[in-house]
């Protein structure tokens, strides 16, 4: 299973990896089991950003929390509707644009930050995100 | 005069009751010559017939389209790319249903149905599309115009669907708008109806893509605008012909179910092509595939390979089965200017002919080292349905010579079996010549798919399931279903609407039982019908009467049971 774990809280090393490790058999084996983690989702951050510019960009935390915060496992759109409807950064062709916004979610489940993308902002694409 | 006028209106009285009663009489008569006749102006040898053969070929097909999914048995090949892109092969064997349905046996669709939902099923399969990640990030893509690739190879294009890899999604798109055209089922515009799940990996969590058939459908189309009818890339930057033949096809079906003019597809790529002389409509040669811009795909627009016959251009006809459906003449000529070669390059055994250290396809990747055996026969595979996409060809034109000189060359050299009414050619990666000149090698694409389809088309038989579409009128006609397809194989079944007929014939199957039954759906409440089995007058059905092989049940269809140690021919004809 390749889980993403960044972290910034300042512990001990040894410390971080005891609580890493422990918190990734909980993991694996509530996994196994089928079991719920007991952790919530809440995202902390989320980012649709132009591929050709990258200075454009637009926040989507808010929308994105609303679908997934609160819940172990969530199953967040990410086309438009991250942006409100906008394309962001119209230049181009359509089916060119279709690869011209990346989306970057960053949720956390108790104290582990897990980050998926850059993904296109596509329209017919879901992220599983799950404690 | 008053007793008069009374004699006189009695004597017209009784001499229009007796008329009256004559006409009844006489009309009864004639109604019951009326039926007789009705019946026997309905010849059963008039219809569509289905062999053996051609049976075994669908209960194969069918059987396969069962796997569990991730089994693959039976869509195997030693041609290692295609060995990942099942895509093709699968999508072959869902036309060879449709023609079937569409041409042969239209009033029967239980095994056709299923079984191209099945087959759409393993379209959705990881096996079938994960290699579109690397793909989409390599594959054959080099540097294009020095147009840097990181742009497009950031680590989330995985989604099979979104841009090109037309590879998949225009056979896709063909397939499930035939499926609608021939049902009236719009399960493939439901919300998820094409649901590509990645599970994880590559550090980036699970993702699922979500498409309709309208979704791939407006998906392509637009692809075609923005290159200015180049065409939908296949890998990005890369637009093959062959490719987009599917879609362009696909797009007639789709424009007939919902009004579009996505038609122009096909005409407009092919203007294109000629204008910038990738086509010869001369020597009906063209390339293979073009490069585009990454960018702007209608622009910096480069041939890759050679102008080549149809062996080489693709593949022997791989394209034209499809463009039969909007460009029949042209497809026509180009047979016929290239038909003497293609036909003795195969008979000969010259197109299983090694040739020199490398030896080339520009189909599917590249070349080939003649010194690895397993390359060799790769490269052979790819001959082979090379072979079946030629046979598939003289069928769909109508050259019945040809057609049946290739079936007969693969009946004595393909080691066909029969295998539980199964009818196939098995692979065989021996692609070695015999002494004769003969190749007994044969690719799965072929043996299970092209040569299938080739032997159930009559002539025009996809250019007919491209435009001669169903509709409503079609989708309340009666028809058959619960047919035990191992006791009985359903040879004809087909509802002639001018004589308000139902023909059916049954024949055996590879499991022997002393009798068997189908159901009649969609027969008129109201309406009777006469019942002849074998030629022979069984009886009217109706609501009041039945004959006795007959059982009508509560949900308004009729059951009809069968001995099955022969072949049995119903017909039913509405009075």
């Amino acid at each position: 299973m390749a889980v993403s774990i960044r972290t910034s809280l300042p512990l001990l090393p040894a410390l971080v990896a005891q609580i890493l490790g422990v918190s990734s058999v909980r993991a694996q084996d509530a996994f196994v089991q089928g079991q719920s983690t007991g952790l919530y989702i809440k995202v902390t951050s989320c980012v649709v950003s132009s591929v050709r510019d990258k200075s454009i960009q637009q926040d989507c935390t808010a929308n994105a929390s609303k679908f997934c915060d609160g819940v172990p496992r969530c199953e967040l759109p990410i086309g438009l509707n991250l942006t409100d409807g906008r394309d962001i950064d119209p230049v181009g062709v359509p089916t060119v644009r279709r690869l011209g916004k990346v989306v970057v979610v960053e949720f956390q489940c108790g104290k582990t930050t897990e980050r998926r993308g850059p993904n296109p902002q596509n329209n017919n694409a879901t992220l599983i995100l799950a404690c | 005069m008053k007793l008069r006028h009374v004699c006189l209106l009695v004597s017209i009285a009784a001499l229009t009751m007796a008329t009256a009663v004559a006409s009844v009489a006489s009309a009864a008569g004639a109604s019951v010559t009326k039926e007789a006749r009705r019946s026997e102006l309905v010849n059963p040898v008039d219809y569509p017939r289905m062999t053996d053969k051609e049976i075994g070929h669908i209960r194969h097909i069918a059987r396969l389209s069962r796997n569990p999914p991730g089994d693959w048995s039976g869509f195997d090949t030693i041609y290692l790319p295609l060995q990942g892109e099942k895509m093709f092969v699968i999508a072959f064997m869902a036309y060879t249903l449709e023609l079937a349905q569409h041409e042969l046996t239209p009033a029967y669709h239980d095994i056709y149905k299923s079984s191209i939902e099945n087959l759409l099923k393993k379209m959705q399969h990881p096996d079938v599309w994960y290699s579109w990640m690397f793909e989409s990030r390599h594959g054959s893509v080099e540097t294009i115009k020095d147009e840097p690739m990181d742009w497009m190879t950031n680590p989330g294009w995985i989604d099979p669907i979104l841009k090109d890899n037309i590879q998949l999604k225009a056979y896709i798109q063909q397939i499930a708008a035939a499926y609608q055209m021939l049902y009236g089922d719009t399960r493939y515009e439901q919300p998820g109806a094409f649901t590509f799940k990645w599970t994880g990996g590559m550090s980036n969590g699970q993702m699922n893509f979500r498409y309709t058939l309208t979704d791939i459908t407006k998906n392509i189309y637009e692809e075609m605008v923005d290159s200015n009818f180049v065409g939908s890339a296949c890998e990005p930057g890369r637009v093959f012909w062959i490719c987009n033949a599917p879609s362009n096809a696909g797009f007639l079906i789709y424009d007939h179910l919902y009004g579009t003019h996505y038609g122009d597809a096909g005409p407009r790529m092919k203007a294109k092509w000629i204008k910038e002389g990738f086509r010869d409509p001369q020597t009906y040669m063209s390339v293979m595939f073009v490069s585009t811009s990454l960018r702007d795909p209608s622009t910096n627009v480069e041939p890759r390979t050679p102008m080549m016959d149809i062996a080489g251009s693709e593949e022997a006809g791989w394209a034209a089965v499809y463009n039969v459906g909007w460009d029949y003449d042209y497809s026509r000529a180009q047979y016929l200017v290239h038909r003497e070669k293609e036909l003795d390059e195969i008979l000969t055994g010259r197109l299983f002919k090694v040739q020199g250290d490398q030896d080339a396809s520009y189909a599917l990747a590249g070349s080939f080292d003649t010194k690895t055996p397993e390359e060799i026969a790769g490269r052979m595979a790819v001959r082979s349905f090379q072979m079946g996409f030629f046979t598939t060809y003289a069928a769909e034109m109508g050259d019945r010579e040809t057609k049946e000189k290739l079936l007969a060359y693969a009946e004595r050299n393909f080691h066909p079996r029969w295998e539980n009414g199964e009818y196939y050619y098995p692979r065989n990666d021996d692609y070695s010549i015999d002494e004769r000149g003969n190749v007994h090698g044969v690719d799965v694409w072929a043996g299970s798919a092209l040569l299938p389809i080739a032997r159930l088309d009559r002539g025009g038989g996809l250019r007919d399931l491209y435009t001669n579409q169903w509709g409503d009128k079609q989708y309340k006609q009666p028809y058959i279903s619960d047919v035990d397809t191992l006791a009985a194989g359903v040879s004809q079944a087909f509802y002639d609407e001018r004589k308000d007929a139902l023909v059916i014939t049954l024949i055996p199957g590879p499991i022997k039982t002393k009798e068997v039954s189908f159901v009649v759906r969609q027969l008129e409440p109201g309406k009777s019908y006469t019942v002849i089995k074998d030629g022979q007058t069984i009886g009217q059905l109706s609501l009041k009467q039945h004959p006795a092989s007959t059982i009508w049940q509560d949900d308004g269809t009729v059951k009809v049971l069968t001995s099955i140690n022969a072949p049995h021919t119903f017909v039913l004809v509405g009075n």
